[in-house]
């Protein structure tokens, strides 16, 4: 047989046994993304992942997220862990990390590790305790007023501000019961007031947050006070 | 006695021809043979076609002025199958049947006879290719088969229709395995879900198209690469009886007696 008739047949071949092991299908991977930061306290964040696919044959024996000062975190560093998954039900998951330092910035990225191998994410960063409230004041019978400030050296890009008051319970914007002021998009001034009216008796616990373009909800320290009724 | 009332009847007969298209039978007269009890029944293959042809001869004799007709067996010469015109491999086209009518028919005499050739022919394997054709065309399916091992072609740019079925496919294939793995490549880049399982999907939808049109393209080219060298060995295998056939031929001995002739009618069959 000519030379040439050997190299035809052998290049054929190999086009036809091109990627022969994914002859349909092309191989389901683990994928990993950063996620959004959703929620930034004084000491504490909510941080998302997203998973968007699983690889069925090769599960995920650990996932979560890493915290650090520094860039890049590890494995090494703080770690949140949500087990093994083998599906990819929704894809999401949210670690709740507290215990943070006040005014620090951090650096976070979720991770999975399949196989012994470990898949980091984006890597997100943050400072907690962007935003500040000032105690209560002027607490009538049915009104209250607070002040705020942010801080005006990250770069925060905030599309909302104001403060939110939840009675007897914890403050959220999500909360359908919960007051809160919508002062939209800052001007150059750092500070930041809003007063609350027609209060009903009760414990009330305030603070002041800002949103950011990203959806980025930022909180202060709560605070506490009581409307007393006359 | 007998011999000579025969050659009485023999020339009563008229030659005639029978004329196709494509193809002439032309009868010539007749020879007796009365040393050997034979008749020498001689005939001209005129063939008008680009292409030779292979008949398949048979005699055919009456002895009631054609009113039924006998197959005459005793016969050797150019007939039966594998006969060719071809100055080759054969005599060229003059052609000649002996028939034994003594030891066909003891008490033949030769009144009221008539013969009947009937003709049978087909596109001759005579200068087709071999089954090396499988081989030597491997670039262009279709080709080798419908060009080089196979004849009479009604569409004779045939070939033309598997070879570009054949690197259409490679090229499809080719072209889908790109945009495959091109999607494969940005669902590895995904950040969100719904894009994720939209790229894999369609990335598999492509790989699925295009693994299927190689499939098809290998299936073709092995079919055309067998068909080739089944109908290339074939060929060999019939010209080597068409060869040994026509090779006996040329060894006959005929003995022509002059200015006689028998009538024939000439049939052909497809």
């Amino acid at each position: 047989m000519q030379k040439n008739t050997y190299t035809f047949i052998l290049t054929f071949l190999g086009l036809i046994f091109l990627n022969s092991c994914e002859l349909f299908e092309r191989k389901q991977v683990t994928l990993l993304t950063g996620g959004n930061i959703l929620e930034i306290g004084a000491n504490y964040a909510h941080v998302e992942g997203l998973i968007l696919d699983v690889d069925a044959e090769n599960p995920i024996s650990a996932y979560g997220h890493v915290l650090s000062t520094s860039p890049n975190p590890e494995i090494v560093d703080s770690i949140t862990n949500f087990g093994t998954r083998s599906e990819l039900f929704s894809g999401q998951f949210v670690s709740l990390i507290d215990s943070l330092e006040t005014d620090t910035q951090y650096f976070v990225r979720s991770y999975t590790i399949t196989n012994g191998n470990i898949q980091y994410g984006d890597e997100r960063s943050f400072y907690t305790n962007s935003v500040e409230i000032t105690g209560a004041k002027n607490i009538t019978t049915s009104t209250v007023a607070f002040d705020g400030s942010f801080k005006t050296d990250r770069n925060l890009q905030i599309v909302e501000h104001g403060h939110c008051l939840a009675l007897g319970g914890v403050p959220s914007l999500t909360d359908s019961n919960a007051l809160k002021t919508e002062l939209g998009t800052p001007s150059e001034a750092t500070e930041f007031t809003s007063t609350f009216e027609n209060l009903d008796p009760g414990t009330y616990y305030a603070c002041a947050y800002l949103v950011n373009n990203e959806g980025t909800v930022f909180f202060s320290k709560r605070q506490i006070f009581t409307i007393i009724l006359n | 006695m007998f011999f000579e009332k025969f050659v009485l009847v023999l020339l009563t007969f008229i030659i005639s021809f029978t004329n196709l298209s494509a193809q002439q039978i032309k009868l010539k007269p007749v020879e007796l043979n009365k040393k050997n009890k034979t008749i020498t029944v001689p005939y001209e293959i005129i063939e008008n076609q680009s292409f030779p042809f292979e008949y398949d001869v048979k005699l055919y004799y009456s002895s009631n002025l054609g009113e039924s007709y006998q197959l005459a067996e005793q016969v050797s010469g150019d007939v039966d199958e594998y006969i060719i015109a071809d100055s080759i491999y054969s005599n060229g086209p003059q052609k000649e049947i002996i028939w034994a009518f003594y030891e066909e028919d003891p008490i033949f005499n030769g009144q009221n006879t008539r013969f009947k050739l009937d003709v049978g022919f087909v596109p001759s394997v005579m200068g087709l290719g071999g089954k090396e054709w499988a081989w030597k065309r491997l670039y262009a399916p279709g080709l080798g088969y419908h060009k080089k091992v196979k004849r009479h072609e009604k569409f004779k740019w045939r070939w033309v229709l598997p070879t570009v079925a054949f690197y259409g496919m490679i090229a499809g294939g080719i072209i889908y395995r790109s945009e495959s793995n091109n999607l494969y490549n940005q669902y590895l880049e995904s950040r969100t879900l719904e894009d994720a399982q939209t790229r894999l999907n369609t990335a598999n939808n492509n790989q699925a198209i295009s693994t299927s049109l190689f499939i098809g393209a290998g299936t073709l080219f092995i079919t055309y690469f067998i068909r080739t060298y089944i109908k290339g060995r074939n060929n060999e295998r019939r010209q080597k009886k068409v060869i040994e056939k026509n090779k006996v031929n040329t060894e006959l001995q005929s003995y022509y007696l002059p200015n006689q002739g028998l009538n024939f009618g000439i049939r052909f069959s497809f």
